[in-house]
């Protein structure tokens, strides 16, 4: 018995699921066309979880549900290794950029599931397809008993349909599911297809009878609600078209911790408006905080570049306004991110840091400069040849140790393990270290005038 | 069953509504705008009308002394006059004195514009005369439809203005089916002479109860080639014979769906036995009350009923290898080619071996497949799809007759707009005039591509080779013009069109099912999907505009709506915001961008059309 359902109730995991290439293969049609459904059936799940999962003796019970996809095909010709030969080529639908959500009934077993895994799911496995990431996202979904649309597929059987809560089907949609036993299809069950309606948990329904390839409306349109999110902060819309392309550049090759740095270090610069700067580093940090622009900082790129033209899109096309609120992420930072935090807080505890009270100006871009330019180990040799030189960078009044100093962040630098082969994002990181103790002419009047 | 089961020939009951009484001079002192002859002519035998055939049953049923002295034991009266109810207009709802303006004979299309206000009635002396002789040989309806057919069809059921929109033919029709389906219900317990009042107390209280379905009849098929299509002309013959077997219980049919009312639970099983026996499963919506108690409500009005599914028999909890690859509902008995002994051994070898099972297999060799389809290899094919939507189709009628009714009787207490609901017999109109808009288009399109360039396996459903894609968007013009035609006050910003045209083009090869599958999920106004790369969604009435934006686009910025599509793949917002970048780096799409900023046109379809469009004009990628 499932000792879990038996003590707690019936309880289910929510998992997403997200797979590049996905073959839900239907049966073959006159021997040249495999359809690739576009629902999840129940026994698929139960078949990939179970030789993930391998246990005799307890059963899986899962649906899912897919969330978006696209349908594309290809053409192969199978080898008959008997014959040597090649058979007359199939076209083999098969859906890319799959998310979906996987429901699992919870069990003494299932409870057991890593809340992150890889999972072997559908056809065409040897060829790269089905390689599935799991990751959950809730636990112990207390179900709802109610009536909807099944949006699945699974087995017309007494086990099925109780562990599934499904007490009453009122509008049955039958078709058959093939049962593999030993990897082979041995016999073909009944089974309730997508768009029966039933009373059952509410996990397995949908509202309104399942459609193929809906177009993106709205509400499931990902990038919407962070749109409509910025638009209520107002942004401004005279941002100059240069710094926001360049940081878009840079947010979309290198991330947001590289367009933070790099921001930073436009604030130094006297040619920007700090205010501007400012408000482009707000946006950056609540993109890096919503979903689906945190994991995917090209998406960001692509608002922040158009962040002038938010408030027109508003005006032009009215988007509803209870729009719902862009789900919040955990950023998790990158290992180049992670490598830049720790060599910054090395740097930043060490003693020839605390000594300097000044790190500014001409000397921290001339180090940076170097650093880009030539490495770390031809910056320490120029470091060491041309003290004197260097020395004579500093700004009156700071103390020598200014070039242990840069001695000290160029060798920590050096002894990490991405940044040296990314010189330009060192330089940015150097340029990031500067110190300033007073502030400056500029940000008191900006203070008086705010105030 | 103790009463008679003759016809009770209801169709004729609103025959005098033809004549024109005050003309005539035959109106009676102090009747308002009557139409029975009893109320006008007063002494009918003295008109030379012979009180016997059971369209004078019809006729006079009204006047209870002449019934009780010509048909004492007859029931038909009572049926009739139930039809007469089940099958009225608004109308009937609305008090007499509500809508105090001059009567208007004649009727007025809610969905067309030309209209007629000329009075169809007789309004001569012989032509009373006439008529009366010809009730007088008890005429069938056929008769009776040949000879005043086309007043039956200009005449309007009620007269009140805003309330004529329903022709007398339709309400008459839809009398005549439902009196021959109340006659077979068991009417033992009333006493045929009791007076009417009475006769509704008593069925109240009984449980006589009438049954609407609608049905969709399906295949269990997926088919997949041209020889597995000979499913249509399966499935165009058993809708025929099912209608011609049921000619009352069908209240209406198109498309591949029925509408049919029945008297007991026994008369809808058998019906639905009739299906099933001819190899189809269907979907059912059904409505089920009171007699009184559906004529409350409106007939067909399937507001809170969903969808079933209904399965020719119990299937098989276990179905053993191998498994039929065409329906894959049963085990394949049959191996195709092999078993086929009309197919000779050079075509065996060209056709691919199946497992099929009994009726897979002799729904391939008994029903004629597509002929044309087969040899079309070359190019592309566009699969065109018609279909109505019944419910849509009730809710634009009915804010098109509010919007009537408050125009022709400004007075009218708002009340009786906002609980103004379709009738049955106006659906009926429009179901008769969707017919010919369906045999107009299939006229335009054999006029536009040439006979042996379309196949034609439903009257829906149309499959035409394409010497180049950009011939779909002349289908469309076309289609936006037939609609414009026929029916021109449904298209408009504010109600949505009910019928929905679908679009799939493909190689001529693609499988079959996959183009079925789409078509059974299509819901807007206008769909075409471009098989492996997108579906493009419009509203008909912006059809022509955008049609023409897009070509113009096309010439020039193909690739920038490629791009713009593309973003609009992951976020249409986010491709909205695309579209605002003007300058140096902007797409420069500005006639796009306003089909985009007033919804008429999303990215991706706009994308979808600009691949039909004709090549031509430099390409800006």
């Amino acid at each position: 018995m499932d000792k879990f359902t038996q003590e707690n109730g019936r309880r289910y995991r929510k998992y997403r699921m997200t797979a590049q290439l996905l073959c839900i293969g239907d049966r073959m049609r006159a021997s040249i066309f495999r359809p690739c459904l576009r629902v999840l059936p129940g026994t698929t799940l139960e078949g990939a979880l179970r030789s993930q999962f391998p246990n005799p003796d307890r059963c899986v019970y899962t649906v899912g549900r897919l969330i978006r996809y696209k349908v594309d095909s290809l053409a192969y010709a199978p080898r008959d290794r008997a014959l040597n030969t090649s058979v007359v080529p199939i076209q083999t639908e098969f859906l890319t950029d799959v998310e979906a959500e996987i429901y699992i009934l919870l069990n003494d077993w299932t409870v057991k599931f890593p809340e992150k895994f890889t999972l072997r799911i559908g056809a065409m496995r040897a060829h790269g397809f089905g390689i599935a990431e799991m990751e959950m996202t809730k636990d112990k979904i207390e179900p709802e008993s109610k009536g909807g649309y099944l949006y699945t597929r699974i087995p017309d059987t007494t086990k099925w349909k109780n562990a599934l809560g499904i007490k009453n089907v009122l509008s049955p949609v039958y078709g058959y599911l093939p049962i593999p036993e030993r990897g082979a299809i041995t016999y073909y069950q009944r089974s309730l297809f997508e768009n029966t309606y039933l009373c059952a948990d509410d996990v397995i329904l949908a509202d309104t009878p399942q459609k193929t390839e809906e177009p993106i409306t709205f509400d499931r349109d990902p990038i919407a609600p962070i749109l409509v999110s910025l638009a209520k902060e107002n942004p401004p819309q005279n941002l100059p078209a240069h710094l926001l392309n360049s940081v878009a550049d840079v947010l979309a090759k290198y991330g947001y911790a590289i367009a933070d740095l790099f921001l930073g270090d436009k604030s130094t610069k006297k040619t920007s408006d700090e205010k501007q700067v400012e408000a482009i580093k707000k946006h950056i940090a609540f993109l890096r905080t919503v979903q689906p622009t945190s994991n995917n900082p090209t998406l960001g790129a692509s608002i922040i570049k158009r962040l002038n033209l938010i408030n027109e899109w508003k005006d032009s096309f009215q988007p509803p306004a209870d729009c719902q609120e862009p789900p919040r992420a955990d950023p998790t930072p990158d290992p180049l991110e992670k490598e830049i935090n720790s060599v910054i807080e090395s740097i930043k505890k060490s003693q020839a840091y605390e000594q300097v009270k000044k790190f500014k100006g001409k000397f921290v871009i001339a180090l940076a400069d170097a650093y880009a330019l030539y490495g770390g180990e031809k910056t320490l040799q120029r470091l060491n040849e041309s003290q004197q030189r260097w020395r004579a960078s500093v700004r009156k009044g700071q103390p020598e140790d200014v070039v242990d100093l840069a001695r000290e962040i160029v060798q920590t630098i050096d002894s990490s393990t991405l940044l040296p082969s990314h010189p330009q994002i060192a330089r940015l990181v150097i340029r990031s270290l500067q110190k300033d103790s007073q502030p400056s002419k500029q940000h008191s009047t900006q203070r008086r005038f705010e105030r | 069953m103790p009463h008679e089961i003759d016809d009770p020939k209801a169709e004729f009951h609103d025959i005098g509504k033809l004549l024109n009484w005050d003309a005539l001079g035959l109106k009676k002192e102090n009747e308002k705008d009557p139409h029975e002859f009893e109320k006008c002519v007063g002494d009918l035998e003295r008109w030379g009308v012979e009180l016997k055939g059971s369209a004078w049953r019809a006729i006079t049923r009204k006047n209870e002394d002449r019934r009780k002295k010509n048909w004492p034991d007859s029931y038909a009266w009572i049926f009739v006059s139930f039809a007469d109810e089940l099958a009225a207009g608004y109308g009937r709802k609305i008090p007499e004195n509500e809508v105090k303006v001059d009567p208007n004979r004649h009727y007025d299309c809610l969905w067309r514009s030309e209209s007629t206000t000329e009075d169809p009635r007789l309004k001569k002396p012989e032509d009373l005369k006439e008529m009366i002789q010809f009730l007088n040989k008890d005429p069938s309806w056929e008769e009776a439809k040949e000879k005043y057919g086309d007043r039956w069809k200009k005449r309007a059921e009620t007269a009140r203005p805003g309330l004529n929109v329903t022709t007398l033919l339709s309400h008459s029709e839809v009398t005549g089916k439902l009196a021959r389906i109340l006659a077979r219900m068991d009417w033992s317990d009333i006493d045929p002479r009791t007076p009417w009042e009475e006769v509704k107390k008593q069925v109240n209280k009984s449980h006589r109860k009438l049954t609407i379905c609608h049905y969709e009849l399906n295949f269990v098929q997926k088919p997949f080639r041209a020889r597995d299509l000979g499913v249509f002309s399966a499935l165009k013959n058993a809708l025929n014979e099912i209608e011609s077997e049921f000619p009352d219980n069908v209240l209406s049919r198109f498309e591949n769906q029925i509408i049919a009312v029945f008297e007991s639970e026994e008369a809808r099983e058998n019906f639905e036995k009739h299906i099933f026996k001819r190899g189809f499963f269907f979907r059912k919506r059904t409505q089920q009350g009171m007699i009184l108690e559906i004529k409350r409500h409106g007939i067909a009005n399937f507001k809170e009923g969903h969808w079933n599914f209904h399965f020719p028999q119990e299937l098989p909890e276990k179905i053993e290898l191998p498994l039929c690859e065409n329906c894959q509902m049963a085990q394949a008995a049959k191996k195709w080619p092999q078993d086929c002994p009309e197919v000779t051994p050079e075509k065996e070898e060209e056709m691919t071996p199946e497992d099929l099972c009994e009726d897979c297999f002799d729904l391939r060799e008994r029903h004629q497949p597509l002929r044309k389809l087969p040899t079309w290899r070359e190019g592309s094919v566009v699969w065109l799809m018609i279909h109505l939507d019944i419910d849509a189709l009730r809710t634009t009628l009915t804010c098109l007759h509010r919007c009537f009714l408050q125009e022709k009787a400004p007075n009218i207490k708002k009340r009786w707009v906002k609980k103004l609901e379709v009738s049955y017999p106006m659906l009926v109109d429009f179901f008769e005039d969707y017919k010919n808009y369906l045999k107009s288009v299939h006229q335009t399109l054999d006029t536009l591509m040439g006979q042996e360039r379309i196949e034609h396996p439903m009257d829906h459903l149309w499959c035409i080779q394409l010497n180049e894609r950009a011939e779909v968007l002349d289908i469309i013009e076309k289609l936006y013009e037939l609609s414009l035609e026929s029916f021109p006050k449904l298209l408009s910003d504010s109600i949505s069109y009910p019928i929905r045209h679908t679009l799939s083009i493909s190689n001529p090869k693609y499988p079959f099912f996959q183009h079925w599958r789409f078509f059974q999920d299509a819901s807007e106004e206008v769909e075409i999907q471009l098989v492996n790369s997108g579906v493009a969604r419009f509203r008909m009435k912006d059809s022509q505009s955008i049609l023409q934006v897009i070509t113009e686009t096309a010439k020039d910025h193909r690739a920038s709506l490629h791009k713009l599509s593309a973003i609009a793949t992951i976020s249409p917002a986010l491709a909205q915001l695309a579209l605002l970048e003007k300058g140096e780096h902007g797409l420069k799409l500005d006639e796009i961008e306003s089909l985009v900023k007033t919804k008429q046109l999303d990215l991706q379809s706009a994308r979808i059309l600009a691949n039909l469009a004709p090549k031509g004009g430099k390409n800006d990628g």
